[in-house]
């Protein structure tokens, strides 16, 4: 675990992307604290005032902060990313890991369960389970963990397949080492890299799907501050008052480009050594 | 290798199979009933249990599965409910727009991303590439409905250089109509683009072969085009095709802000109305197409590169 | 590389080519942008607005609404009786031919009713089937009913009673409703579904020298801003629904004119009836004198609307000095401890999360509604399980709306509040019995004051008995060029062209 941390914190992009997490995880810890604004409270006298010294992000058409919604909105994004990310990851990792390795009829059987679920449009399944369960996020996680993995799956079964092919592998295959063991000491390093340049984009794709549902009513619900919600929110008002879709766009953009950096961080921390 | 691909090509059935039981399941415990959304308002109960009697939604299960199976044989799909038409001709009007927007938006995302992912492989680690890749990924953050938005105001509304949406007549004013819902498709695709080709560029750039391409006395640019950045290519197609049915989802909302007739509105439309057939006929009919851009790139993937065999 | 290109190219070249809809381009073309797209020209078969107003625009009805929304005017009728007991309905044909050429004949008129009245797929039944008989006699047309049935005449104005021409349709089947043929102002000549519906002058409309434009072209552009700068660009004349936020700006442009008319719309919150406190009329009451409705209006509709007296449109036989609750916190608070809730309570409510104007609704509703001590949480539901949701009584509140689809006002008081009728008060479960026969009443009597006076005194009590909260009326609004002179939203929601002109 020290190499772990030792190899990561060499990582320029790595430090990068986790300084810039930590920026928005203050930000999201200090404005309760700091500002005077309730994200909700409605003011019809300050409707959609610019930004200026009491307002730093300007109001919306309700007369809330901005600031304040965008940084409670945060946490919903961050956690959206994050749980829709690692979740589906760690069960397509599995499932590839597993289909790759042993072949043969296991590979037939998760492989076309995986064309299955890929094979799916994303929306008609999201729909059918927000409609049945209702919009909201506890619902969105289950749309995305049943429909997420499969990319990972494919991705790392693909690695495993070119891997195992390997003198090495062969080798210890030969020499009788259990198929757990091959798989967690050789195997998972290797594939699990590509993997992670994967999720990079995932997160950021993760949460423009999620803003993508609230432009068809389908997402979080207002009044929740979630960036792409409020976005969608405030397009009628992009150009009297631009502010309302600006600033949620660059948290959005912001915490993109942290996970891409920390992502890349991690890819090269678990770069297996010559490669 | 011929047999593998029979075999692959036999996997499809089953897939398929499982599509249509998954998406029939999915929409009988979907609520809300099109009958009710459409006359709940204007007719009485005994009425619209009318309405749906004639709209078959009264048949048991089994029976409305058989059905549509029997609709998905004849290539018919079904008929929608409220657009009275058979749901194949429905997608066949529309599909034109979705694969033309699809490959435009490819080309526009290929021109972007090409140039830029050999100049970050070639200058890996540096600050270079570090800009470059965080510049790709800005773009990928931006919602493409922001992104729309912008593009009409800027290139539309003030430079006057495109129009601000919907479709026209030929393929010349076509090009020039949907360069900007193909851009905000593209850019976003770019992104990707650049990531993987970038990746296995530099994988391919330390491999065996090309040290064997570089002993045989070929120039660095000759390994880098022959080699190097057509292997690099294929890899690239096939994270494309992994990734298709995102692409056709993207262009679901773009497709509503242009006002481009595609099949993610068609798609969308149906699902806020409820008419169950057109939704069932375009869950398969995009299955089928997400299994065949599959088969074709494991295909390619499997001539191009050896080390993988089709099972 | 070079060569994957190449392919891919031919291959977007091949696939937009296809992509080649019919269109002719002429002069005094008026382009009209709106949201909703039709989805069939079968009368008797459709039910979203699209299909319904352009299915205005090609056919004719034999009677249909004055501009003014309060009366009815001659269609293809030129003029009508009807006998004094109601039960007898004439109409005499004016001379007038379908766009192919052919006279409209009573026969036309006759195979036309019964389709929207008998054919068993006829959506729409119910507002014709109290006419048992069809008679064609010279140019006149007789309808008789067993039972006196007043909305009946009013209800022969539906898109749905449109006349077609009997020959093309019989043969044609369902073939002739991708190529229709009406006696409207306007044909169909060109359909891209999903994207535009082109229309071309009827050369042999009944109307001497109308309609003045060529061609019209609808538009079909989903999204509100985006139908803002078609209008700004010059790619569209006229607007429908721009984004209420963008009206005053819109209106301030060289160029741009905007209008808005009321239609026949009301919107309010369904209260259930059959659970606490909600059974209780003071509770009831209390939250109808909580709500600043003014507020609402200024607020949320960008003074678009007019607050509501009750949940039934100003129409006809309407008592306009009918007054809305006023906004009192002090009397709902009172109300509320009469009720025992001094307090307040915790509620949800229920809100369609596809609705733009509705969240906007909700939000400022749960700031109101707090002030009186009522907490409200809000709840999200797709569109299309709310009305099976509201139907099924599994709701505390939920934000709703009715529109008239005639201009008698007996199809929306069945609507939202007689129980047991059609939907029990708007799945309220409300009931009143002196309104319930007033009800039935009103329906036999033939029209005049004494009609009149019923439908006042139903309105007054829904007023009193107050289930559902009453908010306001939104208008309908439009923005077009300059250039382009007579267009207006009818209060039945949909627009005419024959009068609309451009001048260059």
């Amino acid at each position: 675990m020290k190499s772990f941390t030792s190899r990561y914190m060499r990582s320029y992009a790595g430090v990068a992307g986790l300084f810039m997490l930590l920026v928005v995880a203050a930000v999201v810890v200090l404005t309760p604290l700091l500002s005077p604004w309730d994200p909700f409270a409605i003011d019809f006298g300050a409707t959609t005032l610019p930004p200026s010294r009491l307002h730093w992000f300007g109001t919306d058409n309700f007369g809330r902060d901005i600031f304040s919604r965008v940084a409670a909105g945060a946490v919903i994004d961050l956690r959206l990313a994050l749980v829709c990310v690692f979740v589906p990851m760690t069960m397509g990792i599995a499932v590839g890991l597993v289909a790759g390795f042993y072949g043969g009829w296991v590979d037939t059987l998760l492989m076309r369960i995986t064309d299955v679920v890929w094979a799916f449009p994303f929306y008609v399944l999201v729909l059918a389970i927000v409609g049945v369960l209702g919009p909201s996020e506890g619902n969105l996680y289950i749309a995305f963990f049943l429909v997420n993995w499969v990319g990972y799956a494919r991705i790392v079964r693909g690695e495993v397949l070119l891997i195992s092919r390997l003198e090495y592998i062969e080798a210890a295959r030969l020499l009788r080492f259990g198929g757990p063991w091959i798989m967690a000491r050789h195997i998972l390093p290797n594939a699990v890299s590509p993997a992670l340049v994967y999720a990079m984009s995932d997160a950021v794709l993760t949460v423009q799907a999620v803003a993508a549902l609230s432009f068809f009513g389908l997402g979080v619900q207002p009044p929740a501050p979630e960036w792409g919600l409020l976005i969608v929110d405030s397009i009628d008002y992009m150009r009297q008052a631009p502010w309302m879709t600006l600033f949620p766009g660059l948290a959005l953009a912001f915490s993109g480009v942290a996970f891409a950096l920390v992502g890349e961080g991690l890819a090269q921390t678990l770069r297996p050594e010559g490669r | 290798m011929f047999q593998g691909i029979v075999n692959r090509i036999l996997m499809v059935i089953p897939v398929i199979f499982g599509v249509t039981i998954l998406s029939f399941l999915l929409l009988q415990v979907m609520p809300g009933d099109p009958a009710e959304m459409a006359m709940g308002t204007r007719a009485s109960p005994e009425e619209i249990e009318v309405i749906r009697v004639q709209w078959g939604l009264d048949q048991p299960l089994w029976q409305q599965y058989a059905l549509f199976v029997r609709d998905c044989l004849t290539g018919s799909f079904g008929t929608s409910l409220f657009h009275k038409l058979p749901v194949s001709q429905l997608i066949l009007e529309r599909l034109p727009y979705t694969l033309g927007l699809t490959l435009y938006s490819t080309v526009i995302a290929l021109i972007i991303a090409l140039p830029f992912a050999i100049v970050a492989a070639l200058s890996r680690g540096r600050a270079i590439d570090v800009a470059i890749r965080q510049v790709f990924v800005l773009m990928l953050a931006l919602p493409p409905f922001w992104l729309s938005f912008v593009f009409i105001i800027f290139f539309a509304l003030n430079l006057g250089l495109f129009p601000t949406g919907g479709v026209g007549n030929g393929f010349l004013e076509n090009i020039h109509r949907l360069f900007l819902p193909a851009l905000v498709v593209g850019l976003s695709t770019a992104a990707l683009i650049q990531q993987s080709l970038r990746g296995t560029l530099i994988e391919t750039m330390g491999a065996d072969f090309i040290d064997t391409a570089r002993a045989k006395g070929l120039t660095a640019t000759q390994v880098f085009r022959r080699h190097i950045l057509r292997n690099s290519l294929i890899s690239t197609i096939s994270v494309i095709g992994v990734r298709i049915s995102w692409v056709i989802g993207g262009t679901v909302v773009v497709e509503k802000i242009f006002s481009v007739p595609g099949l993610g509105s068609l798609l969308i439309d149906a699902i806020l109305t409820r008419d169950f057939p057109v939704i069932r006929g375009l869950t398969v009919f995009f299955a089928l197409l997400v299994v065949m851009v599959n088969l074709v790139t494991d295909i390619a993937y499997a001539m191009a590169d050896p080390r993988v065999r089709l099972r | 590389m070079t060569i994957r290109l190449k392919l891919l190219l031919a291959a977007s070249v091949i696939a937009l080519g296809i992509a080649q809809p019919t269109s002719a381009v002429f002069a005094q073309t008026l382009k009209v942008a709106l949201g909703d797209e039709p989805l069939s020209f079968d009368p008797i078969a459709t039910s979203d607005n699209g299909s319904i107003w352009t299915q205005l625009l090609i056919f004719d009805t034999l009677i249909r609404p004055d501009k003014a929304g309060t009366g009815l005017e001659p269609g293809l009728a030129a003029s009508w009786e009807v006998s004094p007991d109601g039960l007898t309905l004439t109409f005499t044909l004016r001379d007038a031919k379908f766009s192919d050429g052919t006279a409209v004949t009573p026969e036309d008129v006759v195979f036309s009713l019964k389709r929207a009245g008998v054919d068993e797929k006829s959506q729409w039944k119910r507002f014709f089937n109290p006419i048992t008989a069809f008679k064609s006699e010279g140019n006149k047309v007789i309808l008789t009913l067993e039972q006196p049935f007043t909305p009946a005449f009013n209800n022969l104005a539906l898109f749905a009673a449109a006349i077609l021409p009997e020959k093309l349709v019989t043969e044609q089947g369902d073939a002739f409703f991708e190529h229709p043929v009406g006696s409207g102002p306007f044909m169909l000549s060109g359909w891209t579904r999903g994207s535009k519906v082109e229309l071309t002058k009827n050369p042999h409309y009944w109307q001497e020298g109308k309609p003045a434009v060529e061609t019209v072209e609808l538009d079909i552009v989903a999204e509100p801003t985006a139908r803002v700068l078609r209008l700004e660009a010059g790619e569209a004349d006229v607007i429908l629904d721009p984004p209420l936020n963008q009206i005053a700006d819109l209106s301030s442009k060289d160029g741009i004119t905007v209008g808005s008319a009321i239609p026949y719309r009301s919107d309010f919150v369904l209260l259930n009836n059959t659970r606490p406190p909600f059974d209780n009329v003071d509770v009831r009451q209390a939250l109808n004198y909580a709500v600043d409705k003014d507020q609402l209006v200024k607020g949320v509709l960008f003074d678009k609307g007019k607050v509501a007296a009750t949940a039934m449109p100003v129409m006809a036989y309407a008592d306009e000095s009918l007054k809305p609750y006023p906004y009192d916190p002090a009397k709902a608070k009172e109300l509320l401890a009469k009720a025992g809730l001094a307090d307040g309570f915790s509620t949800k409510l229920l809100v369609d999360s596809g609705n733009a104007a509705h969240r906007n609704v909700a939000v400022a509703l749960q700031a109101m509604l707090g002030q009186v001590g009522v907490k409200a949480e809000i709840q999200m539901i797709e569109g299309g399980t709310m009305w099976t949701t509201t139907k099924a009584g599994e709701y505390d509140m939920a934000l709703s709306f009715a529109t008239s689809d005639t201009v008698d006002p007996d199809q929306l008081i069945g609507f939202l509040a007689v129980n047991p009728e059609r939907a029990n008060a708007y799945h309220t479960q409300w009931q009143n019995t002196h309104l319930n026969d007033l009800y039935a009443k009103e329906r036999a009597t033939v029209n005049g004051p004494e009609r009149g006076a019923m439908f006042k005194e139903m309105v007054e009590v829904f007023k009193e008995g107050a289930p559902m909260v009453f908010l306001y009326h939104p208008a309908s609004n439009w923005a077009n060029l300059n250039k382009v002179k007579g267009f207006e939203i009818l209060p039945t929601s949909n627009f005419r062209l024959e009068d609309v002109t451009i001048s260059e």
